[in-house]
């Protein structure tokens, strides 16, 4: 579904992204794991075009123009929920959910809210409250939502499980569990390697701006080197 | 003492150099006796004498607005500040001093230095603790209320003499409203203001390149990073601002001095626009380009009045203001110094 | 607000107000209270345009007080045909809905033009740029016709006093011997209704919740599918349309346009308005209008200059005391 061929991404002279290449089949979850500073958070904002990259970026094997602006990638089925549990704190709930379906104009909004909404009890008891006066894990979850409603195929998530308490993480990671059953590709962007490589089919290990592991998530996970430096 | 040997120490060239170019200044405007008419003519002289304050006031406001990296729009405010108070000194003093009219004339420029500083340093404590934005509008605002406090200064005056303070009320009324100051003595002839313009522009060097404007550099880098590295960041946003409003201060003295006359429309809002594009066009951090671009743009603007197109002087200003940030917002020099303006030790 | 500050700011407008009332009388206290909503309803609505385009963009655009003036201008070309035409009345009505769609043109093509290419760029660069776009449109327009060359010439607005059409017959009603005037009444209710569209537009409309996403974060709002560009332009053309609105009825109201600088202190004292109430903060900028208008409307009573001086002490007040506004919430920078 999602196919990365040769990724370069430059901070000034500073060579973030140095060629990677990986792909996403339908239905899959994909994991990548890798340190801070590994270039996790960057492939994805390459990705949504939020920052210039080079390299080819393929999407149902059809290439994705690199010049495209940002807002337009949402439309190509991508729904990206970034790092940092970043939801709209100045809107409602509510408010935060309908801008997941901001570009959407079916007639299915609702009924996906009312869908959303039972995987995550919580914040229908919060749907008037604004955004910024939930709790982080809260704030997370309506991130996952938010993504939710954009209906999309292919959802990249950054760090999921940061600054949450375990029992949340886990909360979070069945519901991934359970939006991938539904037929959402993922592609997880995580530090907290154990948990990724237990949902996941397959596994990428991000050191520096290379690939320099892949395989199958129980490959990896019985990787040595892998062992040692991520599963501790 | 030891201050004034490292001081010539570290600036023998310049001194040597400003020097020669007072002889050679003299030897210019004395009259030649082939023809009786000096080399430079008065025309000319004037010209300079005016492009080397505007330098003054450009590298003062580039303190401010390129080193330290905060945005004052309220430079011709200062000036105006300097302007009157050395004005009111001179033209009370002068006529009783005999001899000592130099000495009184240089005391008026320190004393109307002094005042503008102290005034920006009241203006730019409560400000200067928020972030920039705040103090482009305050000083803006503020370079009004000065120059409308001048044109109402005739109203005030009479309130103070209603209520039985009359001295105060005929100093006030020396101010002259909307009328201005007429009659000032001549003082800033082309060599004094020559010295004082070099001395004002060796002591904000010497002043980058020290500590302080190590401070100063880093603030504009970054404020919250030298705040984290425990550098007072108030402290010296609001050093750097008054020094900055004492050599406006300075460089409006100097001015009136050489106008003769003075009115609060020789302080609107444009004359702050015009020392803010000298600086851009400069670049900004770079002393060297604030001399170039002061002394260039005025020599062109003042032989462009001669063809009559003042209302269009604005316009263009606007646009080269414009045209600047979007093509090269770097100005002429960037942050480049010319060699001999740096001190030796930083080469 | 910490409860007792609040009560010394009370306190301390309690006092200023009895002191007025002693001095000029309760009728003399009211009258001038009408008079304060009326000047204060047009400085909340320039004022609105300042937040809204800081809340988006964190800019200060200079230029705003000179789109007022734009606006003013346009308003007045649009109302002398009608008039011409024996059309007065209502006739303001589409002066102003022209002049609001003219100023929202130019508003949005200076965004486009002069804004945008520097928006990944240091915020002093913009803040210039707009004080250059400031500067511009009021030397530009106040260029005389014969000295601007051909196509400009009929574009140009010249230096001197335009009068404005006299488009509604302004007639003074008495209550309870406080005199209001007609002009002065429709100035206030058509700013509210404006301001009444504005905040449904903000909180209803699906742009609304764009601009407000854009606001909090652009880059979350670009992963939400949000043509975060787009919404800085309308934000613009909403903001200046309205500063437009202010400028047509202030032209009704005083008759006269002085000339092209005539946007720069109404302004600055919106822009004070808006710092007053909380920069970024809609509903902070049209209490901030209010209070700017009064404030200034007694000021001005007592001596006329102080109307000018009373705008800048409050703002130096504001940002000593309480630099975040009156219903800002300070920001710590993000690191």
């Amino acid at each position: 579904m999602l196919e990365v061929n040769n990724l370069y991404v430059y901070y000034g002279v500073i060579e973030a992204l140095k060629g990677i290449s990986f792909n996403v089949a339908e239905g899959e979850i994909v994991t990548l794991i890798g340190a801070n500073g590994a270039g996790k958070s960057t492939t994805l904002r390459a990705i949504s075009h939020l920052i210039p990259y080079k390299g080819q970026i393929k999407l149902n094997n059809e290439e994705v123009r690199p010049d495209l602006p940002p807002h337009k990638i949402t439309k190509l089925g991508i729904a990206h929920i970034p790092e940092g549990r970043i939801i709209f704190g100045n809107l409602t709930v509510k408010e935060n959910l309908e801008l997941g379906a901001y570009t959407r104009n079916d007639k299915k909004i609702n009924e996906d809210m009312e869908k959303v909404l039972s995987v995550f009890p919580r914040l229908k008891e919060r749907l008037s409250q604004l955004g910024g006066t939930l709790s982080g894990g809260e704030q997370q979850m309506l991130a996952v939502a938010r993504g939710m409603m954009q209906n999309a195929n292919l959802m990249l998530l950054d760090e999921p499980s940061m600054g949450l308490a375990p029992m949340l993480v886990q909360e979070i990671f069945d519901n991934l569990v359970k939006i991938n059953k539904a037929g959402t590709t993922i592609l997880l962007v995580e530090q907290n390697a154990n948990m990724a490589l237990e949902i996941a089919d397959r596994a990428y290990v991000l050191e520096t701006g290379s690939i320099i592991i892949q395989g199958t998530s129980k490959e990896v996970a019985e990787n040595e080197r892998v062992k040692e430096a991520y599963l501790g | 003492m030891n201050y004034f040997i490292t001081l010539i120490k570290r600036n023998w060239l310049f001194f040597i150099i400003m020097t020669a170019v007072l002889i050679f200044m003299n030897i210019l405007q004395t009259p030649q006796k082939s023809t009786g008419e000096p080399i430079l003519s008065e025309f000319i002289s004037h010209i300079i004498t005016i492009a080397l304050i505007n330098v003054l006031m450009a590298v003062s406001l580039n303190l401010v607005n390129g080193f330290t990296g905060q945005l004052s729009l309220g430079h011709g405010g200062f000036m105006c500040i300097g302007a009157y108070s050395a004005s009111m000194i001179t033209k009370i003093i002068l006529p009783a001093s005999g001899n000592a009219g130099w000495l009184v004339f240089i005391l008026a420029l320190i004393i109307g230095g002094i005042t503008s500083g102290l005034i920006g340093y009241l203006i730019g404590l409560p400000t200067l603790r928020l972030k920039g934005d705040y103090l482009a509008i305050v000083t803006l605002g503020f370079s009004e209320v000065i120059r409308s406090i001048m044109v109402i200064s005739d109203d005030i005056a009479n309130v103070l003499n209603s209520i039985g303070l009359v001295s105060i009320s005929n100093v006030i009324k020396e101010i002259g409203g909307p009328r201005g100051i007429t009659g000032i003595d001549e003082r800033s002839i082309l060599p004094v203001v020559l010295i004082i313009v070099a001395i004002g522009i060796i002591m904000m060097r010497n002043l980058i390149y020290s500590s302080f404007g190590r401070a100063f550099q880093s603030i504009s880098e970054d404020e919250i990073a030298s705040e984290t590295m425990g550098i007072n960041t108030t402290k010296y946003k609001t050093m750097a601002f008054s020094i900055s409003a004492f050599w406006a201060g300075v460089g409006g003295g100097l001015l009136a001095h050489k106008l003769l006359f003075i009115s609060p429309n020789n302080f609107t809002f444009l004359k702050s626009i015009e020392y803010l594009i000298y600086v851009y066009a400069g670049g900004i951090g770079s002393i060297s380009g604030s001399i170039l671009s002061a002394m260039g743009l005025t020599c062109v603007l003042e032989f462009t009045r001669t063809l009559n197109l003042d209302e269009w002087r604005f316009v263009f200003y606007a646009l080269l203001l414009i045209v600047l940030m979007l093509k090269k917002p770097a100005g002429l020099m960037g942050n480049k110094e010319f060699r001999f303006m740096i001190p030796r030790e930083y080469r | 607000m910490k409860k007792n500050e609040k009560m010394v700011w009370l306190a301390i407008g309690v006092s200023f107000t009895i002191l007025y009332i002693l001095k000029y009388g309760f009728q003399g206290f009211l009258q001038q209270l009408v008079n304060g909503l009326q000047l204060g309803s047009l400085y909340a609505l320039i004022a609105l345009g300042y937040t809204m385009v800081y809340g988006i963009i964190k800019l200060i655009n200079f230029a705003h007080g000179d789109l007022f003036m734009f606006g003013a201008y346009i308003s007045a070309f649009v109302g002398a045909y009608l008039a011409g035409r024996g059309l007065i009345g209502l006739a303001f009505i589409p002066a102003m809905l022209l002049s609001m769609i003219v100023t929202a043109v130019l508003g949005m093509s200076i965004e486009k033009v002069a804004y945008k290419p520097l928006r990944n760029k240091p915020r002093l660069s913009v803040l210039i740029t707009a004080l250059g776009v400031s500067l511009f449109l009021e030397n530009f327009f106040a260029l005389p016709a014969e000295k601007v060359f051909f196509p400009f010439n009929k574009i140009v607005f010249g230096p001197n006093m335009l009068s404005f059409p006299k488009l509604i017959d302004d007639r003074i009603f008495n209550f309870a011997g406080i005199s209001i005037s007609m002009v002065k009444s429709i100035d206030f209710f058509v700013a509210i209704l404006l301001m009444i569209i504005l905040e449904l537009i903000v909180k209803k409309t699906r742009i609304g919740k764009a601009m407000r996403a854009v606001s909090f974060n652009r880059e979350a709002a670009y992963l939400m599918g949000i043509d975060v560009n787009f919404i800085i332009m309308v934000t613009f053309g909403i903001g200046t349309s309205l500063a437009s609105a202010a400028g047509t009825l202030y032209a009704l109201t005083f008759c006269c346009l002085d000339n092209p600088f005539m946007g720069i202190w109404p302004g600055m004292k919106a822009f004070i308005a808006a710092v007053l109430g909380g920069i970024g903060n809609i509903p902070g900028a049209m209490l901030g209008g209010f209070l700017m208008g009064i404030i200034e409307t007694y000021a001005s009573s007592i001596n006329p200059q102080l109307g000018d001086v009373s705008a800048f002490s409050l703002l130096i007040i504001v940002l000593i005391f309480k630099p975040a506004g009156l219903m800002g919430k300070f920001e710590i920078e993000k690191v």
